[in-house]
């Protein structure tokens, strides 16, 4: 029995931090993408489809640790201190929002409508931080555009962690 | 996709134009009195006066952290002509003209603000 729960103990561990990996990753990806620049702070959120994937799969804390491991690593790789600030703000409004709401919502509301939930968080967390270091709220005035860009944005990344929650049920990783 | 995503989808359209008409109506509040203020790690470091006629060319330099900005206002339009940020996104982002709106150089924690003197909606001072 112990010996079984040992081995469902480490592969839970190797699960997250394969979805740490690959979170780096597509944060690296996407900073080589070049992406026409529609307003400051819009982008695809690549990583975004590991948190989406961390919150259904994985309890909170597991995801949590997915997000956090995530953003330390990113920031301290390939990072700088106020990138980590950013990153951090938005990451865990983001997180916190997506957990809510497949906790409360699980089955009335897909991956798309999560990630979209997500997608915004990030902004809305980012813009604030941003609104405190330069001292003025009128940068707020981007949000508007960056919803709106939250919706494709969001749609792409629930279809593909959509995909990808499939093949990880599939192989059957978590037991 | 189910029904609940297309509702949220259209509750965040339906958010983003509202505020987006009400962020124009205030930005078309135009005034007489209107100045650039340029704020560096939240203190203003230079004012101009701002009109159709203004002409001014402003280099931001932080010597000690290597950082310029060169912020050009000219024909009525404010741009951040050049910059030696890493994102370039105070560059990329559109010349700026109207009441409250702001350009951001979030690396140099720079910023370029238009605002009416005599505005009714002081948006700014977080910290205050």
């Amino acid at each position: 029995m112990s010996e079984k729960n040992t081995s469902v103990k480490t592969r839970r561990l190797v699960f997250i931090s394969v979805l740490v990996a690959q979170a780096m990753i597509l944060s690296f990806i996407e900073r080589m993408i070049p992406v026409p620049f529609i307003a400051p702070g819009a982008k695809l959120g690549l990583a975004n489809i590991i948190t989406v994937t961390a919150v259904y799969m994985l309890t909170f804390k597991e995801a949590a640790a997915v997000v956090l491991l995530r953003i330390i690593l990113t920031a301290t790789t390939f990072g700088s201190l106020s990138s980590f600030l950013y990153s951090l703000s938005g990451g865990v409004l983001s997180l916190l929002v997506m957990a809510s709401i497949v906790k409360v919502f699980r089955d009335e509301v897909s991956l798309v409508g999560v990630s979209i939930s997500g997608a915004i968080a990030h902004n809305i967390g980012q813009l604030i931080v941003a609104a405190f270091v330069i001292n003025s709220f009128l940068i707020i005035t981007y949000l508007p555009i960056l919803l709106i860009v939250a919706i494709p944005t969001g749609i792409f990344v629930g279809f593909v962690a959509r995909f990808l929650i499939n093949y990880l049920e599939r192989i059957n990783f978590r037991k | 996709m189910k029904k609940n995503d297309v509702i949220l989808i259209g509750v965040v359209l339906i958010l983003s134009l509202l505020s987006f008409v009400a962020i124009n109506w205030y930005q078309n509040k135009s005034s007489d009195d209107m100045q650039v203020i340029i704020r560096h790690e939240a203190q203003e470091i230079k004012v101009f006066p701002f009109n159709e006629n203004t002409d001014e060319v402003f280099v931001f330099v932080d010597e000690d952290a290597d950082e310029t900005n060169t912020i050009i206002i000219k024909d009525g339009i404010v741009t951040v002509e050049e910059a030696n940020c890493r994102d370039q996104i105070c560059v990329k982002t559109q010349s700026i003209s109207k009441n409250g709106e702001i350009i951001v150089c979030l690396p140099h924690q720079l910023t370029v603000e238009i605002y009416a003197k005599s505005g009714e909606f002081e948006l700014d001072g977080v910290a205050e």
